[in-house]
């Protein structure tokens, strides 16, 4: 579970507790980072991060056979600011669902950590209309982070 | 025995029932039941795992993080997980 506490880390910009608790359990999967500094490092870079992001999700999305390993991977475009990657990634599986799909797995992320500023996006109201979840608040009660305004549902 | 396994399926029952919860935004739910799961199984790994996610999506960093290392702490071989089902019915059975 410490991926919890390095997303927290990360997102508040406390990078130096982020690299303390990724050095134990960095590994090969890191792709070319030989440690878990310079890979924060490299993914923070203002003009090279964003690429370098990219090319590690990539590494993993065709080197690890199983969609959480790919998903763990686009979740840091998310914790690393690039929610517009993170939109993109979400939207590759396909049309959100009223059953189970893999891109929960994704958005459930988003959710979770409101830090990252997903939950406010159009996006997230989109995709909680296309897999029933507003017509679940609209039955069940309010959820804790939305609320209607002038009958339209403005999360937060 | 069968008292075990009743447990052991009350608390999938309550895991499936927290997560959905959780995804479907009623966090402070979904803490509720996670909590109810750890007072059934307090060494789930699990459950201290989806607990710091409610915290977490409540904005409660700080009882996230504590959540977060009593997970770790409880499983550290799962440190990258983000969950999974380990009820560990062996470990009941020896309580």
């Amino acid at each position: 579970m410490v991926v919890i506490l390095i997303w927290h880390a990360l997102l508040a910009g406390e990078d130096e507790e982020a690299i303390r608790i990724l050095d134990p359990v960095f590994d090969e999967e890191y792709f070319r980072y030989p440690s878990a500094r310079s890979f924060i490092e490299a993914m923070r870079h203002a003009e090279t991060g964003r690429d370098a992001l990219q090319e590690w999700v990539e590494y993993r999305s065709t080197h690890f056979e199983f969609v959480s390993e790919r998903t763990y991977a686009q979740n840091y475009l998310l914790i690393f600011g690039h929610i517009d990657l993170y939109i993109q990634a979400i939207d590759s599986y396909g049309p959100p669902s009223k059953t189970w799909n893999d891109s929960e797995l994704l958005e459930i992320q988003g959710q979770n950590y409101p830090a990252a500023g997903y939950r406010k996006t159009q996006h997230y109201l989109e995709r909680a209309e296309g897999s029933s979840l507003i017509e679940l608040w609209d039955h069940r009660g309010a959820p804790d982070h939305c609320s209607k305004e002038s009958g339209e549902w403005v999360c937060h | 025995m069968e008292t075990l396994i009743a447990v052991d399926r009350s608390i999938r029952v309550l895991d499936t029932y927290g997560v959905d919860l959780n995804i479907s935004g009623y966090y402070a739910e979904a803490e509720q039941i996670f909590r109810q799961v750890i007072d059934l199984d307090p060494l789930s790994a699990n459950a201290w795992g989806r607990l710091s996610e409610s915290l977490s999506a409540q904005g409660r960093i700080e009882e996230s993080k504590q959540a977060a290392r009593r997970a770790d702490e409880l499983d550290p071989a799962r440190g990258g997980e983000f969950g999974g089902r380990n009820f560990d019915l062996a470990r009941a059975v020896s309580r």
